[in-house]
């Protein structure tokens, strides 16, 4: 089963570094999480789709993912106006009634700006983590992880869960093979409580099967002198170049511009009603 | 020969695990010269692997215990060091090849060792390389481990201990999951590369015959955490004493006896090419061969599972099985053999509906099993898989074989009894109150195949069940299986073992990349250069000892299978 | 995070971490709410290997999550769940399973322990965070964290306990194995 989906291409995106890459997302996430500022959101999700162009990747690889972002999308768009149709009011401080559904669902421009805002913060995310993928090879995440200052432990922590996943699942597929083979029933024939059992009964094994693994793994690691160095350097680890510096660059810019901003305005939402 | 200065020397050297009442190992006196090549073998639990672990320094830095005694790597004593100063000396490629994976790739994997010494990239690229060079794995660098062969995992394990330069390289049971020519290959890899590198090599491993392929300095011989044998492979073949030690005699060297050659060390013994037998022996050999004893007509009963045109693929693969026939009749105790990948284990799954999605069709006594689930499936077919770990699901022995029974209401006494004699019968029932995870590869083995029997099935399909077994459990489980084989319980075997092969079914099939190529006896296929060499098997060292002594090979393997037997039985 | 182990074990639990929350769906009596049990899993990880183990381990796994899934990456809920992994860990800090030893005494103390660490972590700081950061509306993340918090509690308190004991159990005790016939 294939984790990450990375996707091998000649493209500027996938011949830049990891670890730029790798700084720039986490600013990129960062800002426009922070942010409510439109424009500013606006700025970041053409940005993001511009990025999606230059990695040649194409849409079509991503459409289960993209799916799947829309229906949370929109679900959460609705959760939020259910809850609270008034929430933009509370925001912005200032009420432009539309119109009025029924009851308590009003229509406010507050309301609209505000829910806009949320479904840009996802557009603006989704794509540049799409492009992080499937432009990084999962070998690289970690050396660029220790590059950016992460410590090694760490950013090795990482590398081993992406070595073990897909392990992982293909364990628990047989463990749960192998319960059905011994009697567990998980067809939906069985009483919930059965099938709470059984499903316990799964991941028990699965989990100390897990553990015990750890423990040889740890040797194997030993053996070979992982830990014994304050550093350590990566076979994957890849040079700068200008592309990189530029990408580092836009990362900061955006941080600066979204934290300038923010101090300046004296809050975070770009507010056109007053 | 002479000998190298000592770079490894055990002195009066015990060890007890703090979880054990007793020492595993007693009073161990053991030196390794550079440069020797020794062979560890013994029977299962007997502490060879604990051996190794001092050897490389699990042994005290990760593993706790109490020790005496007094162990130099290097001259310098091995708990004064840490387990990376004795890595630097000493490589281990561990028993389970998917935990020695670490790395993503092949590539970070060999290059592994050298990251954590912070070696600058370049050189790390250029040593990663050399090392992939030596044992040949340079195109498959940017592989991951799925995707790779049994095989190829052990040459990237080799690998990665190469690229360190060490001076030891410790092997614990580097064949038990390759297929014979791929293990005859590893073996030879790992003798070129002590050769061009000058490094000592220690191999434990129950298969001493493969082995035994190339030239081994030394044996040693261990039984209940003591050394009983310490010395030349050819004296320790002249002797009785792996027949006493419970591990099993080259096959070669059991024909000669039964023939009554004596078996003496000027013979060079230690391998079938070396050995040098008088006219006498030859003679022996052939009186031996006329003494025509009773042939046992395999009995043709009805079929039992039918199948026809087979083909299943993993999703997003290309097809694993490609058309598959075969006919299995009651009562018949087969093998199914062929190289690492070939898609034993996949026609397994399939049958036990572990793996759903096949087309063509698949009877068992006239009942299509495509349309039965799993539970209903293992009701008819019971499935002892390839890797124990995958199979156990309790912490303690017993529940974790009673489990099926518990599963299908049986009373408690019924359990208790039924589970007591299943435990007997695979050596288990002295382990019966331990934790699992106090147990040795071989010995949890044993647990899962106690587990299925004791749910006595119509059919039990095993995947390599004895690997990593000893002689004695070795023969005691397969006693077992003809002993329920000739009760009606039909039994198919998926091996890489030949011997097993040889000894125990009548009938074996042989898969090449998802076909079945053929379908004959033991005797006849192991006799048979062609599929031999196109199935990656081996032909059998009796085939060798027949063409020495003048005699038509596949009739004296087969006489020298029911001979045995007779002796056996 | 200093020793290998710990590493090691960090990773695994982040790849279990991810495969429960992505494949294994417990079914609970409540209409289409099904218990996800990783919450249980980090639990008992961080009892048996520390507070680090939780917090690096429930963090990855977490965020490998929202890296793979649809929905971007919640830091809020992210660094919570390795906050759980922590809490959960100091809380129970002398509580040795490697010695074979979960009875009453340490069972309750586990079960207080989680219970308080999920009305910490999805009860209060979870939402608030999402309404700082996020501006959601404070009676949704308020709804979504109980969701959350009461299950990951009911996980934790069941199959986290049960999978204390049973490895407990798998621990022997030193000195206890003998060959009996
Ligand atoms: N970590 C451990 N804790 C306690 N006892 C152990 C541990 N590892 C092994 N043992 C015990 O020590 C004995 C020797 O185990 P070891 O793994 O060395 O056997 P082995 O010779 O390698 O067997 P095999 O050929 O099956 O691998 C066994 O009885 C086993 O139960
Ligand atoms: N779960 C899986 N998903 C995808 N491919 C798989 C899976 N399991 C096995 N394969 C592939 O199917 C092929 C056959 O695998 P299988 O395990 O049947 O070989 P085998 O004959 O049992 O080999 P061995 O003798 O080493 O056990 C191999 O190429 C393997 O890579
Ligand atoms: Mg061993
Ligand atoms: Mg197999």
């Amino acid at each position: 089963m294939k984790l990450l989906n990375y996707i091998e291409r000649k493209s500027p995106v996938h011949s830049l570094n990891g670890a730029s890459k790798l700084f720039c997302l986490l600013m990129w996430i960062c800002s426009t999480m922070i942010t409510f500022n439109t424009p500013f959101l606006l700025g970041a999700t053409i940005l993001g789709a511009v990025a999606f162009k230059l990695s040649r990747l194409k849409l079509s690889e991503q459409k289960g993912l993209l799916y799947f972002l829309l229906c949370f999308m929109l679900l959460n768009a609705l959760l939020i106006y259910i809850f609270n149709p008034e929430r933009g009011v509370e925001l912005y401080g200032t009420r432009n009634l539309l119109f009025t559904i029924w009851g308590r669902f009003t229509i406010t421009k507050e309301q609209l700006l505000y829910q806009f805002n949320v479904i840009l913060k996802y557009l603006s995310t989704i794509p540049i983590i799409l492009v992080f993928i499937g432009s990084t090879q999962p070998s690289e995440l970690a050396a660029s992880m220790n590059r950016i200052g992460i410590p090694y432990s760490f950013s090795y922590s990482f590398a081993l869960a992406l070595r073990y996943i897909p392990d992982t699942v293909a364990s628990f597929i047989d463990i749960s093979r192998c319960q059905q083979a011994r009697g567990i029933e998980m067809s939906n024939k069985e009483s919930i409580l059965k099938r709470v059992k059984a499903a316990a009964a799964l991941v028990l094994p699965l989990i100390l099967g897990s553990v015990e693994q750890i423990e040889v793994i740890t040797n194997a690691m030993e053996l070979r002198k992982f830990g014994t160095q304050k550093r350590r350097t990566w076979i994957m680890s890849r040079p700068f170049r200008a592309g990189d510096y530029l990408t580092i660059v836009i990362g900061i810019g955006m941080m600066a511009f979204v934290i300038a901003y923010n101090v300046i305005n004296g809050s975070r939402f770009w507010n056109p009603f007053i | 020969m002479e000998r190298g200065e000592p770079i490894i020397e055990f002195r009066d050297f015990s060890f007890q695990y703090n979880a054990q009442m007793e020492p595993t190992l007693y009073n161990i006196d053991l030196t390794i010269y550079k440069g020797e090549k020794v062979l560890i073998a013994g029977p299962s639990g007997c502490g060879k692997s604990t051996l190794v672990n001092c050897i490389n320094g699990l042994i005290p830095f990760s593993y706790k215990g109490e020790i005496k005694g007094s162990l130099k790597i290097n001259g310098e004593e091995s708990s004064s060091q840490s387990i990376s100063r004795i890595s630097n000396t000493v490589g281990t490629v561990l028993q389970d090849s998917d935990a020695q994976f670490i790395g993503m790739t092949v590539l970070e994997d060999i290059a592994f060792a050298l990251e954590n010494e912070c070696v600058v990239k370049e050189d790390m690229l250029e040593r990663v390389h050399r090392a992939a060079q030596i044992v040949d794995i340079s195109d498959h660098l940017e592989y991951a481990p799925t995707d790779l062969s049994g095989g190829q995992k052990q040459r990237t394990g080799i690998a990665g201990i190469l690229v360190d330069d060490v001076e030891v390289m410790l092997f614990d049971e580097p064949l038990a999951n390759l297929d014979p020519a791929t293990g005859k290959t590893a073996m030879e890899l790992i003798d070129e590369v002590s050769a061009g590198t000058g490094a000592t090599v220690i191999v434990v491993e129950h298969r001493i015959e493969d082995v035994l392929h190339i030239d081994m300095d030394r044996i040693i011989l261990m039984e209940d955490g003591r050394i009983v044998f310490d010395g030349t492979p050819d004296a320790l073949l002249s002797s009785n004493l792996l027949i006493e030690g419970g591990i099993r005699e080259p096959l070669y060297i059991t024909a000669l006896k039964y023939a009554g050659v004596e078996i003496t060390e000027d013979k060079l013994p230690h391998s079938i090419r070396s050995i040098n037998l008088t006219y006498e022996d030859k003679d022996l050999v052939r009186m031996w061969h006329e003494s025509t004893p009773t042939v046992r007509p395999a009995p043709k009963t009805d079929t039992i599972l039918d199948i026809k045109n087979l083909e299943f693929a993993y999703e997003d693969r290309e097809p694993t099985l490609k058309g598959v026939d075969l006919e299995v009749h009651r009562g018949e105790l087969m093998s199914i053999v062929g190289r690492n990948g070939a898609g034993k284990s996949t026609i397994a799954k399939v049958i036990c509906r572990f793996e759903k999605d096949c087309t063509g069709s698949m009877e068992l006594m006239g009942e299509d099993l495509k349309t039965l689930s799993i539970k209903e499936c293992a009701d008819r077919v019971g499935y002892v898989m390839q890797n124990p770990n995958q199979m156990i699901s309790k912490t303690l022995i017993f529940d974790e074989i009673a489990l099926g029974l518990r599963m299908r209401g049986f009373s408690e006494d019924a359990i208790q009894e039924k589970v007591e004699s299943v435990m007997k019968i695979c050596g288990l029932y002295e382990f019966r109150k331990w934790p699992i995870s106090a147990l040795s590869y071989g010995q949890k083995k044993r647990v899962t195949i106690a587990s299925i029997l004791v749910l006595d099935p119509d059919i039990i399909i095993l995947d390599e069940p004895t690997a990593g077994q000893d002689f004695r459990h070795y023969t005691d489980i397969m006693e077992f299986l003809r002993d329920i084989n000739s009760r009606g319980i039909t039994i198919i075997m998926i091996t890489h073992d030949m011997h097993l092969m040889l000894e125990y079914a009548e009938r074996a099939l042989v898969f090449t990349d998802g076909r079945i190529i053929a379908d004959d006896t033991s005797a006849a296929i192991l006799t048979n250069p062609a599929i031999t060499e196109k199935a990656s098997l081996k032909e059998t060292s009796l085939y060798h000892l027949a063409l020495m002594c003048g005699i038509e090979p596949s009739e004296f393997v087969q006489h020298f299978i029911n001979y045995d037997r007779e002796v056996r039985s | 995070m200093k020793t290998v182990r710990n590493v090691v074990a960090s990773a695994i639990l982040a790849a279990l971490v991810f495969v429960l929350l992505r494949f294994v769906a417990i079914p609970t009596p409540f209409p289409d709410t099904t218990l996800s049990i990783y919450a249980a899993v980090v639990a008992f990880f961080a009892v048996l290997f520390g507070p680090a183990v939780g917090f690096v381990g429930g963090f990855l796994g977490n965020l490998l999550v929202d890296l793979t899934a649809g929905w971007g990456v919640w830091w809020t809920w992210v660094v919570v769940t390795g906050l759980y992994g922590l809490f959960v860990g100091l809380g129970c800090k002398g509580i040795s399973l490697e010695d074979g030893i979960f009875e009453k005494k340490e069972m309750i103390r586990f079960s207080i322990v989680c219970i308080v660490s999920c009305i910490l972590c999805w009860g209060v700081i979870a939402p608030i965070g999402d309404i700082l950061i996020y501006a959601e509306p404070a009676n949704l993340v308020f709804i979504q964290g109980l969701f959350v918090g009461l299950s990951g509690m009911i996980a934790s308190v069941i199959v986290g306990g049960i999978l204390c004991k049973a490895y407990a159990a798998s621990r022997a005790q030193s000195g206890s194995l003998t060959k009996e016939d």
